[in-house]
């Protein structure tokens, strides 16, 4: 049986998975809902079983993933075991011992999760190789030139690109991350606990105050958010736009037609129609009307300040990571600013974010701001083509044979990039030498 | 898991005003900047923004927005239909640290407490830019390589959840009707919510105020 590569990029919403192909595709990349799901009617619904289900009228969700990290592996194995080892899954393993594992983690992910990633992996999956890599920092390995320059991507394996700086905005939190020469520059990475479900849960919060309580019904506002939101380029003018000009000729407003779930029928979006008088319609739909909630929700990335959270928006968090970096090579990462994860999806987002960024940065740098075509896979892209690159997942993989002999630790340090050349011994010379660090880190401080 | 954290308070001000709990990982956890009127409890009135209470609802609030779901929920895993699964593993031999994995009922909460005992971060560190870059900026005279980095330069180790937050932000806070989704200009007098002018006032004297006397 030929080796197979399996890609895992594990989202806190959804887990984006798929075999190594020669020329990795978005079409080989699988979607699948990262949570257990309840309906109304009590039944647990695992991962891709929640696209066979037509009410989602009071959903409640189990995610294995909190804050964008890996913690409730109980719940994560059931999803797991039914995408990886069911036989009528699209990404059905069929030889975990013949399979190679590459798995993306968030930045900054606590020792203790990784540890219990990795002895999973290694130990209920078996695995025969394994990559955990940090999501973002696999971009570089995507065809970066011809993404700015609107090119085909070239066919892999192709070296990383010299210099990133991704802003990955997800479902739980938003990172800024610079990659130079392939190579995480890990002091210039910052968080903004701002995410897909932040924003959710607010349009949720501001939904239920001013039109209809849909406090119970994550699932709906998640897809009035898809279908309504937008980033506006003009806060303030789009505000007082709606303030000010009456329902009918406001352009921002619009109408949700929310779903019936007794006959079926989905919601959707459309412009809106005013109410008319006397009796109501045959049809009895209900509508939520939005005004600047619409754009009022997605600002919150760009100004966390607005919920009173004590964080800077994205583009300003360019510029925090840009401190970090040495001087020189700011230039070079303002040219090369790639934008993903679903958020990016949001409309204006891009514009919104070049807007702003162009005061900020100096006059004399170049920006270039490319939003791939599909944001919320490119992460799996890279990853994906970062597996290509045979001569680095030589360097960086951990064997199944390598964790039995010389333990976890060995297998972390290969994988984080770290010198082991002579097994356990150097790792444990290693070790010693780190907690030599941290005692004189914690002694100095007394 | 509770944190309680002690906000910086000055010894004029009455007992109760410079504290809060706060439900937030101690990375999240907004503190109170110091009161700049410093006339003691009169003046804690008109600084409502900067106050315990005020904080206290901004951190709840914020905690609630990065819940799952409204309410707290047990979802139990679906029973195994047939028992048969083609696991790797036959269930009878999973390994105990799989096991310990499996059982374990850490939330992210937890695990970051543990890192932090592990690795004590300070919140000063954060500030530190990155200095010794620059000086290396000014031997490298040669622009040829420009884009090449020297040997050993890296951006240093994984900073570590607490460390990598984002700083906060240096623009105004903007203020919006809690109504209507407008500049909240006004300040109701009893409870400190914002709202835009007459006619939103009106609205949340009747049904929103959350205070009645």
């Amino acid at each position: 049986m030929p080796p197979r590569t399996l890609i895992v990029d594990n989202g806190a919403y959804t887990i984006k998975t798929g075999f190594l192909k020669v020329i990795p595709s978005y079409s080989d990349c699988h979607l699948i809902p990262n949570c257990i799901a309840r309906s109304r009617d009590r039944r647990s619904l695992v991962g891709t079983q929640l696209e066979t289900c037509r009410d989602f009228g009071g959903m409640a969700f189990r995610r294995p993933v909190e804050k964008g990290y890996l913690v409730n592996w109980e719940a994560e194995k059931e999803i797991w075991d039914r995408t990886f080892l069911e036989p009528e899954s699209p990404v059905y393993v069929d030889a975990p011992s013949a399979t190679t594992l590459v798995l993306t983690e968030a930045p900054n992910a606590p020792l203790s999760l990784q540890n219990n990633t990795d002895q999973i992996v290694f130990e209920e999956y078996e695995f025969a190789e394994y990559l955990r890599y940090v999501g973002p920092a696999t971009i570089p390995w995507n065809d970066l030139p011809a993404l700015f320059s609107g090119q085909p991507p070239t066919p892999p394996p192709t070296k990383p690109a010299e210099a990133a700086l991704i802003v990955d905005t997800g479902f739980s939190h938003t990172h800024i991350y610079t990659t130079l020469l392939g190579q995480p520059w890990n002091s210039a990475t910052r968080r903004i606990d701002i995410g897909g479900k932040f924003l959710t849960n607010y349009l949720k919060e501001l939904v239920s105050l001013r039109t209809w309580n849909m406090m119970e019904e994550p699932y709906l506002i998640s897809q009035v958010k898809e279908a309504v939101c937008f980033v506006s380029t003009d806060f303030s003018g789009d505000l007082e736009r709606c303030k000010r000009l009456r329902l009918p000729q406001n352009p921002i407003v619009r109408d949700y037609v929310l779903p019936d779930y007794n006959t079926g029928k989905g919601g959707f979006a459309r412009n809106h129609i005013p109410k008319q008088r006397g009796p109501a319609a045959p049809d009895d739909e209900q509508v939520m009307v939005l005004g600047n909630e619409r754009f009022a929700v997605p600002e919150l990335l760009f100004n966390p300040a607005d919920v009173g959270l004590k964080q800077a928006g994205v583009v300003e968090c360019v510029l925090q990571a840009l401190e970090m970096v040495p001087e020189r090579m700011r230039p070079v990462l303002l040219a090369n600013i790639v934008l993903t994860g679903g958020n990016a999806n949001i409309p204006g987002f891009q514009q919104r974010f070049e807007q702003e960024l162009r005061p900020l940065a100096p006059s004399e740098a170049a920006i270039r701001v490319a939003k791939p075509h599909d944001p919320e896979k490119f992460v799996w892209l890279g990853a994906a083509r970062m597996a290509c690159d045979e001569e680095f997942m030589k360097r960086r993989k951990a064997t199944r044979k390598e964790y039995m002999e010389h333990g976890l630790l060995y297998c972390q340090k290969k994988m984080a990039g770290e010198d082991v050349r002579a097994g356990g011994e150097v790792a444990v010379k290693d070790t010693a030498t780190e907690r030599d660090r941290r005692e004189n880190r914690t002694h100095r401080r007394r | 898991m509770p944190t309680v954290e002690v906000l910086p308070s000055k010894p004029g001000v009455s007992a109760g005003a410079g504290w809060a709990y706060t439900t937030l990982p101690p990375a999240n956890a907004v503190s109170v900047p110091a009161s700049t009127g410093g006339r003691g409890a009169r003046n804690r009135h008109s600084n409502f923004e900067n106050t315990a209470a005020r904080q206290r609802q901004i951190n709840s609030r914020i905690s609630d927005l990065e819940k799952d779901n409204y309410r707290d929920v047990h979802i139990p895993l679906p029973k195994k239909e047939s028992g048969a699964r083609a696991s790797a593993r036959s269930k009878t031999t999973s390994t105990q640290n799989v096991r310990r994995i499996l059982l374990s009922q850490k939330t992210f909460v937890n695990h970051l407490a543990d890192e932090e005992a592990l690795n004590p971060t300070f919140r000063s560190r954060r500030a530190s830019t990155a200095e010794e870059g620059d000086e290396m900026d000014l031997d490298n005279t040669t622009p040829a390589d420009e884009c090449a980095l020297e040997d050993g330069e890296s951006g240093g180790p994984p900073l570590g959840y607490a460390r990598a937050v984002s700083r906060p932000s240096r623009r105004p806070s903007r203020t919006f009707c809690e109504i209507c989704g407008y500049w909240g200009t006004y300040r109701c007098g009893k409870c400190g919510a914002r709202y835009c002018g007459l006619e939103c006032g009106g609205v949340h004297q009747e049904t929103r105020c959350q205070k009645f006397f």
